[in-house]
């Protein structure tokens, strides 16, 4: 799908491997599981947290800028759902560079925005034109 | 499943904070590249995963930090 899925924590490899063989809801996944062990990776994002990292994902571009960021706490887990909307919306916007994906953008043909003096105050009518 | 927050290893918001002495990768800049050790599901070996190496083959990278195996993610 032209994104790279790598999952990252403290663990070894070894660890990653006894657990993706251990955990059935692992047995299908395709993801690289990366060792960051030192947290070298997690503190240049700032989430390295005495000894563990933050719940968080970040989606970088082919150009190696980073586009996308989100962090929770230790004890709250991301919606992949609104990730992979933020991806698709990130590739449409690579084709189409004057304009916006809104909130509710969720795939190619629905609504979005281009920012310009017309839309001032205008938001709402451009959302919900037919 | 265990009370994560609650944890004695694990520590307040605010020490994040005072830990940061390196600038900190902001959206809109670039990532400098990295190496990590990776394990690989597909092959069920070890490897690694290189950015440079997604970005010359056109690939995005979805970067997902989680603090331990074993817990959920």
């Amino acid at each position: 799908m032209g994104c790279e899925i790598v999952t990252v924590s403290a663990d070894t490899q070894f660890v990653h491997l006894a657990w993706q063989r251990e955990e059935k809801e692992l047995a299908n996944v395709q993801f690289h599981m990366g060792a960051d062990r030192n947290g070298d990776l997690a503190k240049q994002f700032g989430i390295w947290n005495g000894g563990f990292a933050l719940r968080g994902a970040y989606l970088i571009a082919p150009d190696g800028k980073l586009m996308t960021s989100e962090v929770n706490f230790l004890n709250l887990g991301r919606n992949i759902d609104e990730i992979l909307r933020k991806f698709k919306a990130n590739i449409y916007l690579g084709k189409k560079t004057t304009e916006g994906c809104p909130s509710k953008w969720k795939d190619e043909g629905d609504a979005t925005l281009k920012p310009g003096p017309e839309m001032v105050g205008r938001v709402h009518e451009a959302l919900h034109k037919k | 499943m265990p009370p994560l927050v609650s944890e004695p290893q694990f520590q307040d918001a605010f020490s994040i904070q005072s830990m940061s002495e390196l600038p900190l990768i902001q959206v809109g800049q670039q990532v400098p590249d990295f190496t990590l050790t990776t394990y690989e599901p597909k092959t069920k070996g070890f490897g690694s995963y290189n950015l440079a190496e997604a970005k010359k083959n056109g690939k995005w990278t979805l970067l997902f930090f989680y603090p331990a195996d074993f817990t959920f993610v």
